[in-house]
């Protein structure tokens, strides 16, 4: 296990003020296919949240929407991390099981661009 | 207008009982986070499993209810060390968990407030440490407004109005309605992003005077607010008006 690369990840934020914002996020989309098949087979997976007052103090839906794009952005960003690159593969297989419970193999890609 | 007078303590007290009302939002969405639909759309214990090489003995809903548990000990027992040690490691923990943020710069500000907190109670919350505190948060605060507003002023799209188009449209929250108005009528989009950089570009004149820094922050609440009906950010609220108080400091007495 390398301590030093998980320990980076948590100092990233405690990164105090003048780094806010100097990533300006995109909506990042994931798609998913089973492995050869057709382009009309991508299938989006976008968690959707809703916003009343009451979201204002509990908004778990609007938690996960965004833990996804940070997610999304960790995979783009770090995009040369093995340790990242395994956590997204093995991810993306579960979601793939589970729209498309008769395929083994996937393909999957992130659409587009955080500036 | 009229800009009350807020001694320093009442006002570092504040800043505390926001800070902990709002994590205390954050620890209960934590621990609802895993039983909600869609919840299998973030990485499981097995892939963060791999990804550490070792078993993670700690959820996310586990990390919310200790999270949870250490402010109701803060609120309890507000002279004791403890209990914010143990919301820094919980708060450290989630953030091991998510490679870092969960929640963007709502986490980040978080961090922010709560270090200088934690310092705060180790020197037993000394007039001498409350102020630096204070001055910390406070700047920060400011410097978050002003850097995004900067990184914003470069960007062309934002002068033009496209780039808060493109906002929301992308979002998965705003209301049809605004969403029209936003999208159909350019002058309105460029109208509110252009408002939107010089306020926070703007906002470090706040330290210029208690009535200024009123007015800043009354306009903070509403930007914010509109913020969370455009984009369903509801933790950037919360957090944010945790360090409001630390900013009406410096333009109160941080000058004299």
């Amino acid at each position: 296990m390398n301590r030093k690369l998980i320990f980076q990840y948590a100092l990233r934020s405690l990164i105090p003020a003048w780094r806010f914002f100097d990533e300006v996020e995109t909506h990042l989309v994931l798609e998913i296919k089973p492995k050869c098949a057709p382009d009309s087979e991508w299938r989006r997976l976008d968690p959707s949240s809703r916003v009343g007052l009451a979201q204002l103090f509990f908004n778990p839906s609007g938690l996960l929407v965004h833990g996804f794009q940070n997610f999304l952005l960790l995979v783009q960003r770090d995009s040369n991390d093995p340790r990242i690159q395994s956590v997204f593969r093995s991810f993306c297989e579960r979601q793939g099981k589970m729209l498309f419970p008769e395929s083994k193999e996937f393909e999957f890609r992130i659409l587009g661009e955080s500036k | 207008m009229i800009a009350p007078h807020l001694n320093e303590e009442f006002l570092f007290s504040l800043v505390r009982f926001f800070f902990l009302f709002a994590v205390l939002l954050q620890a209960i969405e934590e621990m609802f986070l895993e039983r909600i639909t869609g919840a299998e759309l973030l990485p499981n214990q097995r892939e963060m499993d791999s990804f550490y090489g070792l078993r993670q003995p700690i959820t996310v809903s586990m990390i919310g209810v200790i999270r949870f548990a250490s402010v109701i000990w803060c609120i309890l027992d507000s002279t004791n060390l403890a209990p914010v040690l143990v919301l820094l490691f919980a708060t450290l923990m989630r953030s091991l968990r998510f490679f870092g943020s969960l929640n963007g710069g709502s986490d980040s500000m978080t961090q922010v407030i709560l270090i200088p907190l934690v310092l705060a109670r180790v020197f037993h919350e000394n007039m001498i440490v409350v102020r630096a505190v204070l001055y910390w948060i406070g700047i920060q605060a400011v410097l978050s407004y002003f850097l995004s507003g900067l990184r914003k002023a470069r960007n062309h799209e934002w002068w033009s109005g496209s780039a808060l188009v493109s906002f929301v449209s992308e979002s998965r929250v705003a209301h049809s309605g605004v969403r029209r108005i936003f999208l159909s009528q350019m002058k309105t989009s460029r109208f509110f992003a252009i408002l939107v950089v010089l306020f926070e570009l703007g906002f470090p004149l706040s330290l210029a005077s208690r009535e200024v820094c009123f007015f800043f922050l009354s306009a903070g609440a509403i930007f914010h607010l509109g913020v969370f009906f455009l984009l369903g950010l509801n933790r950037f609220f919360w957090i944010w008006l945790a360090g409001y108080p630390a900013i009406y400091f410096i333009a109160s007495f941080g000058r004299s």
